[in-house]
């Protein structure tokens, strides 16, 4: 049987506490601000944010356009540093690492779905699925082309698999991306507004895919604009002016309130 | 870099084993791959991420294309210099220790063989050959002569130093016959079975067969000197009625008991000789030192390959400048890539060495090129010297050494180039290369050029649309605009530079013409009175004056040295005492052979340019004037100083009265011929004339010589020699041309460097403007319109690096001049600004920029609308 786990890695039951740095949730932002510096001063995108999110959570974040969504997310990716607060991910302080250090974790524990998709261009689809693995040197270097199939064939996009991205539809390609960021076994997926570009049937395809993954027991934090997949979502956190201004569950499997 | 299982086993691999992501339900998911939608063997030949690098090199086939073929041309002329220098040392060197050269060489009167003996068993000396030498012209038809020395040896096969080897025909020669060296067959227009006419110095003309060809490498090149050497035995001279005797010794010293023999000890060694040797009563005419081990070329083909070198090297910067510019476009290309790398794992260091990868193979690819043309060249180029340093090129294999460092260089060069912009690329933030707050492409706006532009159009409304386009384009990218500039401005003041170092090296030609400013030399066999022989040469139509003019061979006798510093005393073997070398300048005794020259105080043959004091005047008697080859051999003297010279055995004291420029010269004093001419005891009587003619024609002045040759002998006066100032100058000039030849090859070398960076610069502003052309298309540009803002903005960034060039070419252009003329004559050159050569460069730049700009236009121009605002 194909291995599709990375490793197994030490898995405390949710509010058990067993995170290296107290963390009992697998996300925990602890009073985190962002400030960017403007022309015209200091600009707070985001002001002391709490936000607590467990393993296999479903998040839809929503809010304004320049609310702070992004830079939210960017938080949890270590795409951005908060400027204070903490970033707790698993066993990770996220806001202590280097740069060098970031890309290896996030590489293991993140994947990130783009908007535009960000296929590189001159790689046909498999070897844009392969690439994480290649960079993070997962996986024995003849197990990685399975693996990628593999993804493909989750996402069923195998008989596009040596095409090139220019020659595959958008929602084609954020299939592909999805199984690019499945490519090592994240526990957390971060998408940026990854239904924005796609027409709503396309859209609805890539949220059950979604809803899939966290049903697979992967925990998923999507920026969207679309209130009806956000609502779909098992939670969703609304941001306004960098600051939390709701945070609702859904009942089910993770009905259970962040803050 | 992983690399993974073969292509063949793969497909049933996968297809046995349906995948399942994380077996949530292996059973949705049964469906095997379709084997022929995978079964592409070679996407598993490389990791993903150097099949990004291998992908984005051949997605922009032009660029690579070029910044390849610009690494080339460097390491191509890197190669050949170092390639050429190696081959040369080593094979050239070899033919020359082959043949045992000597360590010095003295002219003399003339000895015999029992004084060959006696040199022979002194301790001081290794070994001794001897040589006659006989100096002769050879008729070439139609009346033309060309000087040919001739040469016999005591022994033909046993030549201890300076050997001559036997390449043609019978060796020794037979009677009446001649081995011809083999570099002056050519000259000699004559082949082996042809009869020559020789004319000896007394005017007695013989003919000899030539039988054979000889190879004889201390010879100084034949088209040099443009004069012919020969081999004959002395059973011919002495039918000729010339007794055998030796007139140059070559000896080589013996090994000191103690210390190096560096070129001082040789120097006293080669006194003790030349002690002996007057003692006997012979007179020692010259005498030349060689520096051990070198050859006598060494001395022209070390600042040759010096020169050669450096241009190759610049042309080698400047292909690393297009390095540069790429490197930084495909960086700033491809910011939202890097970012997305990151995103998913990539660290700076992977991200780096991706791209260093990238370079490394511009570097492979083109030493791919540059290694096997750079062997070639090598060899071509060897091959062209040895045609005048007169050895033998044998194949023999690559040269190592040279490749080694095309290797390092072709490598090092381009990776060095590209960590700048690599590193800067690299460092790129993912929030930066992701959102929208990133890099702007080129930013225009800033600086003083950019408001300049941007007002020029308030104050130039008649600058149409299209050209603000293109000027304001041509500074949007700062950085990438200053290296192309540098390439081109550099390679267009080098080209101006080489083409004045050319113009410098005819006009010092010129100028000592002007020195030297007569047609015809006509030489006889003996004294005559002078205005016989005016009277004569005048009545041959075309002549409009002639002169003679007294000569002599002289020497200086310098002033003693305080004590101890005259000629050091021998160290007597086992004795190493004295032999500190001691400065030429502070030595006492004699100076080397001066020439001196007696004009007639009238003269109108002599336009000397003083450098100091004044010319001769007619009132003048011991007064001299002397050039500054001579000052430079005599530091000590001034103007007003009284010497003392030796002339015919004779001391006689002269007063220094003007420094005259020596172009071209060796040391050589002025003096009047009246004066001379009742010292020597030859007044009005001379044994040459020079000759002024109303043309300026090489072949008109032939056409005079043959008449006057003709008129003198059919008035009964013998002519033994007879030349033309351009007969004269050949070799000079011909020395010349194959320096400027050398230098234009390299200065083409780095107009094609610039032009190619000029091409790569467009075709990555064409590239990254895309988008923005594909706007222009969308809102109406006509294909013409498109072509001409892009070939505008070319033509721009050429002709201002033209501008550029011209005021850069006035300084480098004179030092060039000025270092080209002390390596190969001692002195810098006439300096002459090459104007020709300003606007040849603004024709080529301008031609160059068009064709460099046009072909990535052209591109532009047929990309589509969708086409285009589909790139990113
Ligand atoms: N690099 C930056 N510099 C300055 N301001 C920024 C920067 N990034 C984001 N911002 C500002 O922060 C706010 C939040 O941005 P973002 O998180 O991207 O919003 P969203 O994703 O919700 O649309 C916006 O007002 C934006 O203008
Ligand atoms: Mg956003």
């Amino acid at each position: 049987m194909l291995k599709l786990r990375a490793k197994s890695r030490p898995r405390p039951p949710a509010g058990a506490g067993g995170y290296h740095h107290g963390n009992t949730h697998l996300i925990d932002l602890r009073s985190v601000t962002k400030s960017y510096q403007t022309a015209a001063g200091e600009f707070p995108a985001l002001r002391q944010i709490d936000l607590l999110v467990d393993r296999g959570e479903f998040v839809a974040v929503v809010g304004k356009s320049g609310s702070g969504k992004s830079t939210l997310i960017n938080m949890v990716t270590g795409i951005d540093r908060p400027t204070a607060g903490q970033v707790l991910i698993g066993d990770t302080a996220v806001h202590t690492l280097s740069e060098g250090q970031m890309a290896v974790w996030r590489g293991k524990h993140v994947g990130v779905i783009f908007q535009f998709f960000q296929l590189l261009p001159t790689l046909t689809v498999l070897e844009n699925v392969m690439l994480p693995m290649d960079f993070c040197n997962t996986y024995p270097s003849r197990a990685r082309v399975q693996r990628a199939m593999a993804l493909l064939e989750e996402v069923a996009m195998v008989e596009h698999a040596d095409k090139l991205p220019s020659a595959t539809s958008g929602g084609q390609q954020q299939r592909v991306a999805i199984a690019r960021a499945l490519a090592n076994d994240p526990d957390i997926i971060v998408a940026d507004e990854p239904t924005g570009n796609l027409d709503s049937k396309t859209a609805d395809a890539v949220f059950q895919l979604f809803q899939r993954l966290v049903d697979e027991g992967k925990t998923i934090l999507m920026v969207t604009h679309d209130e009806e997949l956000a609502r779909r979502a098992g939670r969703t956190v609304t941001i306004a002016d960098g600051l939390i201004v709701s945070d609702t569950a859904r009942g089910g499997r993770n009905g259970e309130l962040g803050q | 870099m992983t690399t993974t299982r073969s292509g063949a086993e793969l497909p049933s691999a996968r297809a046995s084993r349906a995948p399942a992501l994380s077996g949530a339900d292996p059973a949705s998911d049964p469906a095997p791959i379709p084997s022929s939608s995978v079964n592409k063997p070679a996407r598993r030949l490389l990791s993903p991420r150097w099949a990004k690098v291998g992908r984005d090199l051949t997605s922009h086939r032009m660029r690579s294309l070029l910044v390849v073929l610009s690494i080339a041309v460097g390491v191509f002329a890197v190669g050949v210099i170092v390639g050429t220098r190696q081959i040369l040392n080593h094979q050239l060197h070899a033919s020359f220790a082959a043949v045992n050269p000597s360590d010095a060489i003295l002219g003399t009167s003339g000895f015999d063989a029992d004084t060959l003996t006696a040199i022979r068993r002194m301790p001081e000396v290794e070994s001794a050959s001897a040589r006659f030498s006989l100096y002769t012209r050879a008729h070439l038809g139609d009346g033309r002569w060309l000087e040919l020395t001739l040469f016999a040896l005591p022994d033909w096969q046993d030549i201890p130093l300076n050997i001559v080897r036997q390449e043609s025909g019978p060796w020794p020669p037979a009677r009446d016959a001649i081995a011809v060296e083999r570099m002056s067959l050519p000259m000699l227009d004559a082949a082996i079975g042809d009869s020559l006419t020789l004319e000896l110095p007394d005017g007695r003309r013989r003919t000899v067969n030539v039988t054979g060809t000889a190879h004889d490498i201390n010879l100084p090149p034949a088209r040099f000197t443009n004069q012919a050497f020969g081999y004959v035995t002395f059973d011919t001279l002495e039918r000729w009625g010339i007794p055998k005797r030796f007139t140059s010794l070559s000896i080589r010293a013996a090994d000191p008991a103690s210390g190096v023999k560096d070129h001082a000890y040789v120097q006293q060694v080669t006194d003790l000789v030349q002690d002996k040797l007057e003692k006997g009563g012979r007179a020692v005419n010259f005498t030349y030192v060689a520096d051990p081990k070198k050859h006598p070329a060494d001395e022209v083909l070390n600042p040759v390959f010096l020169l050669l070198g450096v241009l190759g090297l610049l042309s080698l910067l400047l292909s690393a400048f297009l390095v540069v510019n790429t490197i930084a476009a495909v960086m700033a290309q491809q910011v939202r890539q890097i970012g997305v790398m990151k995103t998913i794992g990539a660290g700076f260091g992977q991200i780096v060495r991706l791209y260093l990868g990238m370079v490394l193979i511009f570097g492979l690819l083109a030493l791919l090129v540059a290694l096997p043309a750079g062997v070639a060249g090598a060899y071509g180029f060897t091959i062209f010297l040895s045609q005048f340093l007169n050895f033998d090129v044998v194949y023999e294999g690559v040269p190592l050494s040279a490749l080694a460092v095309q290797v390092l260089v072709g490598l090092l060069v381009p990776l060095a180039a590209a960590l700048i912009p690599i590193y800067s690329g690299a460092r790129v933030t993912i929030r930066e290369a992701i959102s929208n707050y990133g890099l702007g492409q080129g930013r225009f706006g800033h600086g003083p050029a950019d408001r300049f532009l941007v007002a020029s159009q308030r104050y130039a409304p008649w600058l149409s649309r299209p050209l603000v386009i293109s000027l304001r384009n041509t500074f949007r990218r700062k950085g990438r605009l200053a290296l192309t500039m540098t390439t081109l401005t550099l390679g267009g003041a080098i080209f101006i530079a080489v083409l004045s170092v050319r113009t410098s090296l005819y006009q010092t030609v010129d100028d000592a013409i002007r020195n030297n400013n007569f047609h015809i030399v006509i030489g006889f066999d003996r004294d005559l009175r002078v205005e016989v022989l005016q009277n004569e040469a005048l009545q041959v139509p075309g002549v409009i004056a002639a002169e003679s003019w007294g000569r002599a061979s002289t020497r200086r006798q310098r002033p003693d040295a305080p004590d101890d510093a005259g000629v050091p005393g021998f160290p007597l073997s086992g004795q190493s005492e004295g032999l500190g070398a001691t400065p030429p300048g502070m030595r006492g005794g004699e100076s080397d052979e001066i020439r001196l020259l007696a004009p007639p105080a009238d003269s109108q043959m002599i336009q000397p340019q003083l450098t100091a004091g004044r010319w001769l005047l007619p009132e003048d008697e011991n007064a001299l004037v002397v050039n500054t080859n001579f000052m430079d051999a005599e530091e000590d003297v001034a103007i007003g100083d009284t010497i003392t010279l030796r002339i015919d055995g004779k001391d006689s004291d002269w007063v220094v009265v003007g420094v005259a420029e020596g172009v071209l010269d060796q040391a050589t004093i002025y003096t009047n011929s009246e004066y001379f001419g009742r010292l020597t005891g030859r007044a009005g009587r001379a044994n040459s004339l020079r000759v002024l003619t109303d043309s300026e024609d090489p072949a008109e002045h032939r056409r005079i010589a043959a008449a006057l040759e003709h008129h003198f002998e059919d008035a009964g006066y013998h002519v033994t020699q007879l030349s033309t100032r351009a007969e004269n100058l050949e070799g000079t000039e011909y020395q010349f041309s194959i320096l400027v030849n050398m230098l234009l090859v390299m200065t083409f070398l780095m107009a094609l460097v610039g032009g190619l960076g000029l091409m790569g610069t467009m075709s990555i502003s064409v590239i990254e403007r895309t988008r923005e052309i594909g706007v222009m298309r969308a809102i109406g540009a006509a294909t013409r319109a498109i072509l001409q803002i892009i070939i505008v903005e070319g033509v721009l960034i050429g002709l201002i690096s033209w501008a550029q060039a011209t005021l850069l070419a006035f300084p480098l252009s004179r030092l060039l001049s000025d270092q080209v003329g002390i390596a190969f004559t001692d002195s810098p050159l006439s300096f002459s600004f090459s104007l020709p050569a300003i606007a040849l460069w603004l024709l080529i730049v301008a031609l160059v920029a068009a064709l460099a700009s046009y072909l990535p236009a052209r591109t532009a121009s047929r990309l589509t609308v969708r086409e285009v605002l589909a790139y990113e």
